[in-house]
């Protein structure tokens, strides 16, 4: 290094392109030596990345590998149903890796160069092992932008980021453009908020820039909250920079000089990357009180939120951050023009901020060519649920729910049947089936009772019943509403006490018809979007699935097989062997039967716990779905 | 072209105002005005529970909605701003019908009431949970004093009442209704004998002698309720008594194991020791004659009473051995003895009927059977004296009526023939009407027959002449609410004008005629009075509410308003159910009089009385949820049943009482205190369902920077926060230790305390500074509605009913300063 970078005028950044720098991504090797990059998000954590990567570097330095391999760690990879993953600069993908079996890798693959098959992703259709991931299906079906870097640089090192061209876009806005003409250019590319909401960002910036006060803050909003969505915890956790990035572009386009991260605490690594990130970015400039030597100053505070659902609301956010209850408030006035403290603020997702630096770099056309119309560039999803590949995706707007739940999912886990993508998390609804060709833009799915929402997808398979899965939605938006408007606070209590009943299997006629008026009504006078969308679940499950609220009403039974009250276990007589490990298990002692003999399981006393069912291992327990009816069925069973 | 302002009428909006239509009327507004204002502009009323005028909208209660042509939702008024053009519809039916949701939602989780409905069934409208909470605090001298509120006489009420205020009591919503009647009469057995001699237990005070005479017609329960209250009031009373001794139906018509005699001279003796003058033996037209009482009085109540015994209008009724029950029970008081016969049978299922079959078999008939027309159901008496006459051995013949009476060859009675009935569409009075069976005759055999069938006034001593003008059913025609005859100076009330009723409707016409004379006394317009209670009966129930407490209070007492009842939460968190009123035995009791119910003791009555639900709130009549609540007649709620929160109320402040079962999160305690005080005492707690304005950990307001300046309550729109009435002679100042900092001048939000023209003068006496320097002002003076909640916080009671003046934070803030030498 120079003295240029004592020098507070943006030449680190320059200097941050050399090659040396660049070693740090996960690029060959100068040397055609192997680095090893260990997937250090959330799940893959969970999963014991962390001790593999320990494994790796041990392994390595045993080998005598030290000098020609590197081991570094890497955000999010994607692929979270192999979690831990591992990939290789070779782009070798290993999965479902544990400590013990690095040594193999080591030995076999970083030493002997060839790839150990065991470990590399398996095709669920053609049962082949593909090693390079770019191969794989739910790779090759996406298009990444916000995600560009994620699980590709090292999250930690401020250096892994500026070797990918960070912060140009930021040095390019700040030194060359206006306000305006950044404005224009987001405006151009057709971004609309990555949050759920879907409002056009440049729209949004050009409010907050219009708006005339001393003070503007920008905020980001990282309070995702909905059950089975991450895709704004991995961008953190795998690429804060970016978002620091986008941030600093906004702020310069609006006239903001204080930002604010508000991110859950909930996301300890996220924090915890976010705060090295933010220091880094300090230490070397760009975040202060003048950044590349344009005078600019922009600084970011980081908010921890207490897990508060309504807090990715934004006036509840702003609350918050205010020291407040998280509450939401009535507007106008909107942010833009009245929000933190009092002054104009602009709030944008952390996913729409991520995109901001690419579209500064490559221009509003190159984004707007993606996408359809009114919907441009892409969407992050997290693909959860029954789903052959669950992880992190993004995709083109527009492309068809089948895309990406069959062509980057994967498809049904265990080769079931696909019933229904819950999309948008609690706020959204349930689409079934017959409308996997809907594509996903906001329209489209707001067409369906839907919402795109954050991106969390949810996918069920046909062994779930839908009464209890909208109920599982409404009882967490129950829970967390804020309390202060009345039909969210009360509403939703009695819809979800309706739900409850038609569970029990005390539904009574006409309980549709309530939840439909009740659900109409919430929606139509709630004070925010938590209200306003709390009863989708509920209102979509209704209108694609009424066949089986109405079993579970008027027959007492779920078709699904799912609802205690209206289940009844027995075992079946031809698949029996006799094997004895149900009866052993049965925590109520209620299975009978001698060894080899047909088992009974006595429903009197059966409590529907599963554990039979789970056991056995010729498929031999069996749930009826009804009550009396399962009664008769114990009686032929018995019989046969 | 350039328009000149003089051009422009001046009806016309100025170019920066903006121009709306509400429900069809055209407002002209300023820019940035909200809807909601600008349809306050043109009269416009939009239902808000949480908008408070003085703070910037929140939105949080969606009462406000409307609907504005070219949006798909609706949108809250209180926030949305005017914009030109606009077309506003407040009241379409789908904002009405999301209202009526939130309503009922709201209610489902209302764990309140707003008015007792125990007292709206009373005739005397009782006021019964204030009297219990004194049972259950085993203050029954207060408790009696409360009582007598309203009715006079407790003791003998809490025997023979057919209560109908335990038919609608809350209470039996989760179990069973309260024991109300009965825990009276034990408040009163425990006060009774002392009052004989010591202090008498008197609501108030008898006002000063007025100088204006009262004659009463009539010692019964409304001759002798009227004695009361017109005591009171100050005037000069005397009743007339044509029977040997006061009590009229009380002692001559219900038997002594029901009501011991000792107990009605007791409750008269009260009388008596108010200055009542009581003249027995002397009847009207025989012993003297309405002109003359005119004469001597300035007003005449006529309580005659119903003595006269309905025909049964059918063949042999005059027969020897046939006798009504009126007669036979009088006899039986006035001589001590009465003939019975060996099988006697009686004829109707009211209490008279019960009254006359337990008598005979006390008295010794063999055999008692009692022939009723409908069925058990149909009874008037009270179930409990059915039950109890069959216990003591009476048989009931139901659903027949007597054809002839069957004579001997002695013309005494043999027998009684009947025929059966059957119960067809129900009549006028909700009871099934029962239609003969043709050829189902049969005779019932018996040597004496009683008939209880109803009786009617006997109103020999005046005529229509003397303006006593009767109605059809035999009865003294008087105005609705004056209880006035023709002749002004005639009033009437009691059986006499409602024909044979219970005792406690009679008490109440007593009562409330009571009041009439006396407005009539002092002069009022009596036409007008009239109408003013009939026009608030007829406004609609919230309004007459309201209404009400701009009324006269002496007017104000007379009214009746028919109560509406809303549908909302009942829950109970440790239900117990009320002691069972202990009795003699069947075979103890059969053949004689004793009295049957032996009374509760301390530890069931306390008990009992602390069962009570206190469905009572003192913002009834000014709660914004109430008003709607009947305005959107949220009288049924499809709710009801689910989750509800049963939170403990909070009197653990000396000036604020806070009951969170009424509040409705609507925020405006939490705003005003932070916004408007600055201390920030209230948020919002908890979350979800569970959602409810407390302070932080729900420590009391004293622990959170409460400044006791009530602005909470007053911004309340429910019963959920609400004053205390405080008691204060005025603040005293330790001189030794004021600094004279001003920090109380500073900090008061009422500006209660003022720094003189002395104030500044550091160097001056402090002793003489001091006391001129700070004072307190005078308050306001007291809401009536604030009286009640005095009975409801039990703490505070002793001190309001002893020395010092009633606090009350101040709404606007006309004060006027005056001496307090004077104000004390």
């Amino acid at each position: 290094m120079t003295d240029d970078t004592t020098k507070n005028d943006g030449t680190q950044v320059n200097t941050a392109t050399d090659t040396e720098s660049r070693n740090v991504t996960v690029a060959e090797r100068p040397d055609g030596g192997y680095r090893v990059t260990v997937c250090a998000g959330t799940a893959c954590v969970f999963a014991g990345s962390l001790a593999v990567f320990d494994a790796f570097v041990q392994e390595v330095e045993q080998a005598g590998l030290g000098d020609s391999v590197e081991v570094s760690i890497i955000g999010c990879h994607g692929l979270c149903s192999m979690s831990p993953v591992v990939v290789l600069s070779d782009d070798t993908l290993y999965g479902h890796l544990r400590p013990a079996d690095v040594a193999k890798v080591v030995e076999g693959h970083l030493k002997g160069g060839e790839p150990v098959e065991k470990f590399l992703y398996k095709d669920a259709q053609t049962g082949e092992r593909i090693r390079d991931w770019h191969e794989i299906g739910f790779y090759k079906a996406q298009t990444r932008i916000a995600l560009r870097d994620v699980g590709v640089i090292d999250p930690e090192s401020i250096e892994a980021y500026l070797a990918r061209g960070g912060y140009d876009a930021a040095r390019l806005a700040l030194t060359e453009k206006t306000p305006e003409w950044i404005i224009e250019h987001i405006t151009d590319s057709g971004i609309r908020g990555r949050g759920g909401a879907g409002f056009p960002t440049g729209v949004k910036w050009k409010f907050a820039n219009q708006s005339k006060s001393d003070e503007k803050y920008l905020i980001c909003n990282a309070d995702e909250g909905d059950p089975g969505a991450f895709m704004d915890c991995s961008i953190l956790e795998g690429d804060p920079h970016t978002v620091i990035e986008g941030m600093i572009i906004g702020s310069y386009a609006i006239g903001a000089h204080e930002g604010y991260v508000y991110v859950r605490a909930e996301y300890p690594l996220a924090v915890k990357r976010l705060t090295m990130a933010v220091a880094d970015a300090e230490a070397r400039g760009l975040l202060g009180d003048d950044i590349f030597g344009t005078g600019w100053a922009f600084n970011v505070h980081l908010k921890l939120g207490a897990g508060a659902f309504v807090c990715g609301e934004e006036t509840a956010l702003i609350a918050s951050i205010e020291g407040k209850r998280g509450m939401p408030r009535t507007r106008p006035p909107f942010p833009a023009v009245s929000g933190l403290w009092g002054k104009p603020t602009n709030i944008n997702n952390v996913e729409t901020l991520a995109n901001v630096p690419w579209i500064i770099m490559h221009g509003a056309e190159a984004y707007a060519a993606l996408g359809v119309e009114h919907c441009r560039g892409t969407k992050a999803f997290s693909l959860a649920g029954k789903l052959v590949n669950g992880g992190l995706a993004e995709v083109p707007m527009g492309s068809t729910l089948r895309h990406v739940i069959f062509d980057v999912g994967g498809g049904i886990k265990g080769g079931k049947k696909f019933k229904a993508v819950q999309l948008g998390g609690p706020s959204g609804g349930c689409i079934p089936a017959s409308l996997l060709d809907t594509p996903v833009d906001y329209e489209s799915l707001a067409a369906t009772g839907a919402i795109v929402g954050s991106g969390g997808m949810v996918v069920v398979d046909d062994e779930t019943c839908m009464v209890d899965l909208a109920r599982f939605f409404l009882d967490f938006t129950q829970k967390e509403s804020c309390g202060k408007c009345i039909p969210c606070r009360l509403g939703t209590k009695r819809m979800l006490e309706t739900l409850d009943r038609i569970i029990a299997g005390d539904g009574r006629e006409g309980d549709i018809e309530l939840l439909q008026e009740l659900g109409g009504y919430i929606i139509d006078g709630s004070l925010c979007a938590l209200g306003g969308t709390a009863p989708n679940p509920v209102l979509t499950t209704i209108k694609y699935f009424r066949d089986e609220y109405e079993a579970h009403i008027n027959e007492r039974r779920c078709p699904a097989g799912k609802c205690k009250s209206l289940i009844t276990y027995y075992i079946d007589a031809e698949a029996c062997t006799g094997c004895t490990l149900c009866a052993k298990k049965c925590p109520t002692n209620c299975i009978a039967g001698e060894k080899k003999q047909l088992h009974v399981i006595d429903v009197a006393n059966c409590i529907k716990c599963d554990t039979c069912r789970q056991v056995c291992k010729f498929d031999a327990v069996k749930v009826r779905s009804g009550v009396e009816q399962a009664v008769a069925g114990v009686a032929s069973g018995a019989e046969g | 072209m350039a328009t000149t302002v003089e051009n422009v009428p001046q009806t016309q909006p100025r170019p920066d105002q903006i121009t709306l239509t509400i429900d069809g009327q055209d407002v002209v507004c300023e820019r940035g005005d909200t809807i909601l204002e600008a349809a306050q502009r043109i009269g416009i009323h939009i239902p808000t529970l949480c908008y408070e005028p003085r703070l910037p909208a929140t939105g949080a209660c969606r009462m406000c909605i409307v609907e504005v042509e070219g949006t798909r939702k609706v949108i809250p008024s209180c926030s949305a701003a005017v914009a030109d053009g606009m077309v506003v519809r407040t009241s379409t039916d789908k904002v009405r019908a999301m209202r009526h949701l939130y309503l009922e939602l709201l209610l489902s989780d209302h764990n309140s009431f707003c008015t007792p409905p125990c007292r709206d069934a009373c005739p005397t409208h009782i006021k019964i949970p204030q009297f219990l909470d004194y049972i259950a605090h085993k203050d029954y001298k207060n408790g009696v004093r409360k009582l007598r509120e309203d009715l006079p006489f407790p003791a003998i009420l809490g025997r023979v009442c057919p209560r109908p205020c335990e038919g609608p009591c809350r209470r039996q919503l989760v179990e069973h209704p309260i024991t109300i009647c009965q825990l009276h009469r034990f408040m009163a057995d425990q006060t009774i004998d002392e009052e004989q001699t010591g202090e008498l237990l008197l609501p108030v005070e008898p006002k000063a002698d007025t100088g204006k005479k009262i004659a009463i017609v009539g010692g019964g329960p409304a001759g002798l309720a009227c004695a009361f209250y017109a005591r009171l009031e100050g005037h000069s009373v005397k009743i007339f008594e044509a029977l040997p001794k006061p009590g009229g139906m009380l002692r001559y018509g219900i038997p002594s194991y029901r009501l011991p005699r000792d107990l009605i001279d007791k409750e008269i003796n009260v009388l008596w020791r108010m200055g009542v003058e009581i003249q027995v033996n002397s009847r009207l037209g025989v012993d003297y004659q309405l002109e003359e009482l005119l004469d001597h009085y300035d007003t005449v109540f006529l309580a005659l009473g119903a003595f006269n015994s309905n025909d049964m209008g059918i063949p042999g009724e005059g027969a020897d051995g046939v006798v009504t029950a009126v007669d036979f029970l009088g006899e039986l008081e006035v001589t001590g003895d009465v003939h019975v016969g060996d099988k006697v049978t009686v004829i109707g299922g009211g209490f008279t009927a019960m009254d006359a079959c337990r008598t005979s078999s006390r008295r010794g008939a063999a055999e008692v059977t009692c022939l009723y027309r409908r069925s058990r159901k149909e009874m008037p008496a009270h179930h409990t004296e059915v039950d109890e006459a069959e216990e003591e051995g009476v048989k009931l013949e139901l659903l027949c009526a007597p054809l002839r009476v069957i004579t001997g060859a002695d013309g005494k009675v043999t027998g009684i023939e009947m025929q059966r009935m059957e119960l067809g569409e129900p009549d006028a009075s909700g009871r099934r009407r029962p239609v003969p069976l043709e050829g189902s005759e049969f005779v019932v055999e018996c040597d004496q027959v009683i008939t209880a069938i109803g009786q009617h006034p006997k109103l020999d001593g005046t005529s229509e002449e003397q303006g006593v003008k009767r109605t059809k059913w035999r009865t003294i025609q008087v105005d609705d609410w004056t209880y006035q005859t023709d002749d002004p100076r005639v009033f009437a009330g009691g059986d006499a004008v409602l024909g044979a009723q219970t005792v406690i409707q009679a008490v109440a016409q007593g009562k409330k005629a009571a009041w009439s004379m006396d407005a009539y006394l002092r002069g009022d317009d009596m036409a007008e009075l009239g109408q003013s209670l009939a026009e608030l009966k007829a406004q609609p129930f919230f309004n007459a509410l309201t209404t009400k407490t701009d009324l006269d209070p002496r007017i104000a007492r007379m009214a009746e308003i028919p109560p509406v009842f809303i549908d909302m939460t009942t829950d109970v968190t440790h239900p117990s159910p009320p002691a069972e009123m202990p009795k003699l035995e069947p075979e103890e009791r059969k053949t004689n009089f004793k009295q049957i119910e032996l009374g509760f003791s301390e530890d069931e009555a306390v008990r009992g009385a602390e069962l009570c639900l206190d469905c009572y709130c003192p913002a009834n009549g000014k709660c914004d949820l109430q008003r709607y609540s009947i305005e959107y007649e949220v009288f049924k709620n499809r709710f009801h049943g689910g989750d509800a929160h049963d939170y403990p109320a909070d009197y653990r402040h000396d000036f604020i009482m806070r009951e969170p079962n009424r509040c409705i999160n609507c925020g405006r305690c939490v705003r005003v205190c932070r916004m408007e005080v600055g201390s920030s005492c209230y948020d919002n707690m908890d979350r979800g369902f569970d959602t409810i304005v407390s302070t932080a950990d729900n420590l009391p307001l004293q622990l959170v920077g409460c400044v006791s300046c009530g602005k909470c309550a007053e911004t309340c729109p429910t019963g959920s926060i609400e004053t205390n009435p405080r008691v204060l002679g005025s603040y005293d100042l330790d001189e030794s230790r004021c600094i004279f900092c001003g920090e109380c001048v500073e900090v008061c939000p009422y500006n209660a305390l003022e720094q003189t023209d002395f104030f500044e003068l550091a160097g001056y006496n402090r002793t003489t500074m001091a006391r001129e320097s700070l004072y307190v002002r005078e308050p306001r003076p007291v809401d009536p509605l604030r009286e009640t909640v005095t009975d409801l916080v039990p703490h505070v009671r002793d001190a309001v009913l002893g020395r010092g003046w009633l606090w009350q934070p101040m709404k606007d803030d006309p004060v006027v300063l005056d001496d307090p030498e004077e104000a004390s």
